[in-house]
């Protein structure tokens, strides 16, 4: 049995089916956003049949999609700090929106409330479970009922696959590691500190979809060692001796810190003028108060 | 290239598969056999019924299509779909004959070593590779360590699995069948590890031999009674601290009484890790892997090639096995 040999990873989920290039991801999200604008156009011109519209309706760019998802992903921080959620759940839900809207789009599904199903699912997925009740009664204008409807269908795009690989687990496992080969471990502990800090912001780009958990950890590791003056290089040469392999992981591990280096929040303005615009490109088939 | 949205990739799915008939019901969900329409291959389709859960999905549906989307192995039982109807989840698993708790009470059939040893290899084989994938079954019993038509053994049931891997996460003592069920959970531990499903598959290799259950407790409190009357009250340098543990009673002081006395037909080297399985403290437990490389399964008999181990006899209807199984759990058929 040949596959008994390759690493255990390639068994997972994660990188069985939410593993692309860049520019396969770019392909991904622009067919799913094509796909999103004409389903959205044939209904809400068949919704305008009989009257008459002079409504140009300017529809999402995936620019303006993604600033959007960004926007939520940054708020489902804030709803899992009021639930007193650990960090691994926050995480995962995360993880959650960006695969559900590689396949949909907002004009179809509003981010909002994905957002806050993908948080409650996670939250059951990452045993941390919360009363369906005790989770919808301190957000406005959000029922029990609203949480449980995209239950289902954040589930089917996430193709029933609730299992996420972070770097937090590999950071853990470098942080352990790299205290046999440093004395000092009040500096190395900073380091890993801050390194966590950087895996949470790798969180909200794509490195997820791209690299491997452990990659992605290294990388935080490379970038708090050169905030704090840790010896990064000395590990890594400790590690590694072949130099073949330490050149090729450098590589991967630079492209993990420019990505990371340049993720900034989306403005809020953006989110607004996104948000306005999307009330009229919404697919009138989704909305539960179309005529349709 | 076309991207699917995921309520039609759900339909596709969907359409897959037929429902035949019903085969068992449980408490949280139904089993069918049905076919994949386009090659007739048998499955089995686990209908669970959300809709009479007021939080939605619930967990043991959750915690078993989480833990079989990652298990591939052929001592696992496999998850070929999961695709939800209305208000039901579905997962259409493969379709297994019968399972170790019926091969055991099948009064017609005789085990031979070779075929214990065999059970009890698969059970490891694919209990390894739950545990190096970092999930926990805390559900093992006969009855859930299922058969298919080439004697190959599958763990089955995870409804109660979770992942492992932080030590310090606290967890539910309530888990595993009492029967099964290892000192620390029964002395409430909200803290341990890969150990329980250990002593289950100690549990189960003595159920093997003795064609009976074990420990069988009538309460949890009798459990332990029974526990410690077969293999002798934990003393502290037995099991260091466990009388910290949160549901801790003291137990009168039964002696500990040589596991020859009971297993009498059998070699030294299965009662030695039979013994390893058994070990009142967790940390000191014989873990999956090391019981893979205990000398038992080196030496002499070697295990019976999966075909060749005794099965019941082959109901013209399969269906109805598992039927009358599920209706009427104690008796074989």
């Amino acid at each position: 049995m040949s596959q008994a040999h390759r690493p255990l990873y390639e068994q997972s989920s994660q990188f069985r089916n939410w593993r692309f290039s860049r520019e396969k991801l770019h392909e991904i999200r622009k067919l799913t956003n094509q796909a999103g604008v004409e389903r959205a156009q044939t209904n809400i011109e068949a919704e305008q049949v009989g009257y008459r519209s002079n409504k140009q309706v300017n529809y999402l760019s995936l620019d303006d999609e993604l600033a959007l998802c960004h926007f939520y992903e940054t708020k489902i921080d804030t709803f899992a700090r009021h639930f007193k959620l650990p960090n691994q759940v926050k995480a995962t839900a995360i993880v959650y929106m960006k695969r559900f809207f590689l396949y949909n789009t907002v004009m179809d599904y509003s981010p909002k409330s994905v957002m806050l199903t993908c948080l409650y699912l996670a939250s059951k997925t990452e045993n941390k479970f919360i009363q369906v009740e005790d989770f919808a009664k301190p957000i406005p204008k959000t029922s029990s009922q609203d949480i449980l409807t995209y239950e289902f269908v954040v589930s089917q795009s996430l193709k029933f696959e609730y299992t996420v690989h972070h770097p937090f687990s590999p950071l853990y496992g470098f942080y352990l590691d790299a205290q046999i080969l440093n004395d000092n471990i009040s500096l190395l502990t900073q380091v890993y500190s801050k390194a966590m800090d950087y895996c949470n912001t790798s969180l909200y780009t794509d490195l997820t979809f791209i690299y491997f958990p452990g990659q992605i950890a290294l990388a935080c590791l490379k970038l708090a060692a050169q905030d704090l003056n840790w010896n990064f290089a000395g590990y890594l040469h400790q590690k590694y001796s072949d130099e073949a392999t330490r050149l090729a992981l450098e590589a991967i591990v630079d492209d993990i810190i420019a990505t990371i280096k340049a993720r900034k929040p989306v403005s809020t303005d953006i989110v607004r003028e996104v948000d306005r615009r999307l009330i009229y490109c919404r697919n009138p088939e989704k909305d539960p108060s179309s005529l349709l | 290239m076309r991207v699917e949205i995921g309520e039609d990739m759900n339909a596709r799915t969907s359409a897959k598969y037929r429902k035949e008939k019903k085969v068992g019901e449980g408490t949280y969900a139904n089993v069918y056999q049905g076919v994949e329409v386009a090659t007739g291959r048998l499955v089995a389709l686990k209908k669970i019924k959300v809709g009479d859960f007021k939080s939605g999905l619930d967990m043991s549906a959750i915690r078993e299509v989480k833990a079989l989307r990652e298990l591939h192995h052929p001592n696992v039982i496999q998850l070929i779909d999961v695709f939800s109807h209305k208000t039901n989840l579905n997962l259409v698993l493969e379709f297994l004959d019968t399972d170790l708790e019926m091969v055991i009470k099948d009064t017609d059939l005789i085990f031979k070593p070779d075929d214990i040893k065999s059970w009890m290899l698969m059970t490891l084989r694919g209990l390894y590779h739950c545990h190096r994938s970092w999930v926990l079954h805390r559900d093992l019993k006969p009855n859930n360590l299922l058969i298919a038509s080439d004697g190959q053994l599958k763990l089955a049931d995870f409804g109660l699995a979770r992942d492992y891997g932080d030590a310090t996460a606290n967890m539910t003592s309530q888990v595993v069948t009492r029967w099964y069920r290892a000192p620390e959970l029964l002395f409430g531990a909200k803290k341990y590890g890969y150990a329980v499903d250990m002593w289950a598959v100690g549990c189960i290799f003595a159920e093997l031999m003795l064609r009976t259950p074990y420990l069988p407790g009538d309460s949890d409190m009798d459990q332990l009674n029974t526990m410690f009357r077969a293999l002798g009250t934990p003393t502290d340098e037995d099991w260091p601290n466990h009388t910290q543990l949160p549901d801790y009673v003291q137990f009168k002081q039964y002696p500990r009484t040589p596991l020859t006395t009971l297993f009498t037909a059998t070699t030294p080297d299965s009662i030695d890790l039979m013994e390893k399985m058994l070990v009142y403290n967790p940390i000191k437990r014989i873990t999956a892997l090391e019981a893979l490389n205990h000398p038992y399964f080196q030496n002499l008999p070697r295990p019976t090639a999966p075909k060749k181990l005794p099965k019941p006899a082959l109901n013209i209807n399969e269906g109805q096995v598992a039927e009358k199984r599920r209706l009427d759990p104690g008796k074989s058929i």
